[in-house]
């Protein structure tokens, strides 16, 4: 595997998917503002009251080293910061590879641009490698980037009222830290073998789509207390990621080869 | 590595798609340096041969060898020595001209500066200079043409495969491509294998070709052994100053002179032993007192051999 080669169908693809399409840019430069500040600022100041609210009938696992001390409203509400915040900053690896690998997998058979690409001296890993790594960047930056932000903008609000960062808590920065790459590369497998079935953009990333249900079931799960957002169920989440991962990544590879490919055509 | 004489070599060579063949164990060698010429109607498997040379579909069985290279073990090499043109011509229209072939020339290893001066002579012999920066989803098909041209050409293959090369070229732009495709023959000793449907360029280009129809090779080697071969005769026509109906008599009374004819002051006739008919025949006339304008032999083209070939006509 020759690294050089696949940055260089890497930096093509940039340019040519992410540079030039004004969907992803914008998804690019809009995502970080509105989910990473817009949307967990206003879900921080407006939920500030229930901090002092009664709230009663809530089991919620410490999420810090000062949880007793807190009320359980004050628990509650960071328990909703960071589930909310979470979520909305967990979306963001998924959706961001489902256009990008869309346009890189899918696209590439619609504009039938493979059989020169093909026919040279490439092998099908670094190709596969290349393509991956054109929706990895940019995914990993935004997300990285709006998590950033979301910490900054979250803890302006929290910490003035509580006097600690009551965001991320730990198992939060656990999901952020191995999860987002984990959801990321999956993402990319998941489209590999999508667009290994379609031969449409748009219909590449109308099924890929689907990719987000896993965020979604670890958010509803948390919602309708079914399990708790504990370093427990995040490792087991991570743990079925990593599975996940490592099977749509053999599926892909015996997908992702040129032969079938060029068949395709 | 097997001997240099022959720059391809099929060895049986055959591909199924879904137990449907679209290459029937064709084999044959093109000499390093020739321009090859692949004929045969559509669906015949001139596209497929293309891909299997390429390296970009595998054989279901048989084997090719490029320039010692066989298909089987080493077909990452043969795509570095490979370039191709195919038949959709296959670009990034997201790209400039340019930007595709910076693309290409660094997948093949071309590294600047060497990368700038083959992409600066390129763009400047197809005349794209001008548009080097213009997003090649906005160009002509003729321009496509000629960007696609200069990426199967810009890591100086050893072996260059061309489906249609000349499909949207204009004639000015096509001749000037075939002089290229000439010269890349003669002085790189590049060898070029042409898929194509324009059979007058092909006999212009090409000194030897394969006719292929439902996948099998119907006949294989030079054009003009091949006419010999396929009609066994040569026809000559005899230019008079005067056809006088002695010199009739005379044409039909030398022996090996068949199926005579006579069309206003000219005289039509077959042969097999041209060497030996023409002086006899050419002699009895003069001496004759027949005034013998021109003598030329009736040229058969390369479509006249094709149609006999793919329709017995």
């Amino acid at each position: 595997m020759r690294f050089r080669v696949s940055m260089i169908v890497a930096r093509k693809e940039f340019k040519e998917i992410v540079l030039r399409s004004r969907l992803i840019l914008s998804m690019i430069y809009v995502l970080p503002v509105v989910f990473g500040v817009v949307m967990p600022c206003v879900l921080a100041w407006i939920s500030l009251p229930m901090i002092w609210a009664p709230i009663t009938g809530y089991s919620i696992p410490p999420l810090t080293d000062n949880w007793w001390l807190i009320p359980p409203g004050g628990q509650f509400y960071i328990f909703f910061i960071n589930l909310y915040a979470g979520l909305l900053n967990l979306v963001q690896p998924l959706m961001i590879p489902v256009y990008i690998a869309a346009d890189s997998f899918a696209g590439e058979k619609e504009r039938k641009t493979l059989e020169p690409v093909l026919a040279a001296p490439i092998t099908d890993f670094e190709l596969l490698f290349g393509k991956a790594l054109t929706s990895l960047i940019p995914a990993l930056t935004v997300s990285f980037l709006s998590i950033s932000l979301s910490i900054i903008a979250v803890n302006i609000i929290g910490f003035q009222v509580f006097g600690f960062i009551i965001y991320p808590v730990v198992p939060i920065l656990l999901l952020y830290i191995i999860g987002v790459p984990l959801m990321s590369l999956l993402t990319v497998f998941a489209m590999v073998l999508i667009s290994s079935k379609v031969n449409r953009v748009r219909e590449a990333s109308q099924v890929g789509g689907v990719v987000i249900t896993p965020v979604l079931i670890l958010f509803f799960t948390q919602i309708f207390g079914v399990v708790e957002l504990s370093m427990v169920t995040v490792t087991i989440y991570i743990l079925v990621l990593i599975l996940t991962v490592a099977c749509l990544m053999f599926a892909s590879l015996k997908v992702f080869n040129r032969r079938r490919l060029i068949e395709m055509i | 590595m097997a001997s240099n004489r022959f720059a391809v070599v099929l060895d049986g060579l055959t591909k199924r798609f879904n137990g449907k063949i679209a290459v029937d164990h064709n084999s044959y060698e093109i000499e390093e340096g020739v321009i090859f010429g692949l004929l045969g109607p559509n669906g015949a498997g001139k596209t497929t041969t293309i891909r299997l040379l390429s390296g970009v579909l595998e054989p279901s069985e048989g084997d090719a060898e490029v320039y010692g290279y066989r298909l089987s073990n080493d077909v990452n090499i043969i795509r570095s020595i490979v370039g191709v043109l195919p038949e959709n011509r296959a670009l990034y229209d997201r790209l400039t001209a340019q930007e595709n072939l910076e693309f290409y020339g660094r997948l093949y290893g071309v590294e600047p500066p060497e990368l700038n001066e083959r992409i600066e002579s390129l763009l400047s012999f197809l005349d794209l200079q001008d548009v080097r920066n213009t997003f090649v989803g906005k160009f002509s098909m003729g321009m496509r043409q000629k960007v696609a041209l200069a990426r199967a050409l810009i890591h100086q293959p050893k072996l260059l495969l061309l489906d249609e090369p000349t499909s949207n070229l204009d004639p000015v732009m096509s001749a000037k491509f075939k002089e290229y495709i000439k010269e890349l023959s003669r002085d790189l000793k590049t060898t070029i294998l042409i898929s194509s449907h324009h059979l007058a360029e092909v006999e212009n280009l090409c000194s030897k070709i394969a006719v292929i129809n439902n996948g099998r090779v119907i006949s294989v080697g030079d054009i003009n052994e091949l006419k010999r071969r396929i009609w066994g005769y040569r026809e000559f026509e005899i230019r008079l100053l005067e056809l006088k109906p002695d010199f009739k008599k005379i044409v039909e009374s030398i022996s090996g002179v068949s199926d005579v004819r006579y069309t206003g002051n000219k005289i039509f006739y077959r042969c097999v032993d041209a060497d030996k008919v023409n002086p006899s025949l050419i002699k009895a006339l003069v001496q004759a007192n027949a005034e013998i304008i021109s003598l030329n032999e009736v040229e058969r083209t390369l479509e006249d051999l094709y149609m006999k070939l793919i329709r017995g006509e």
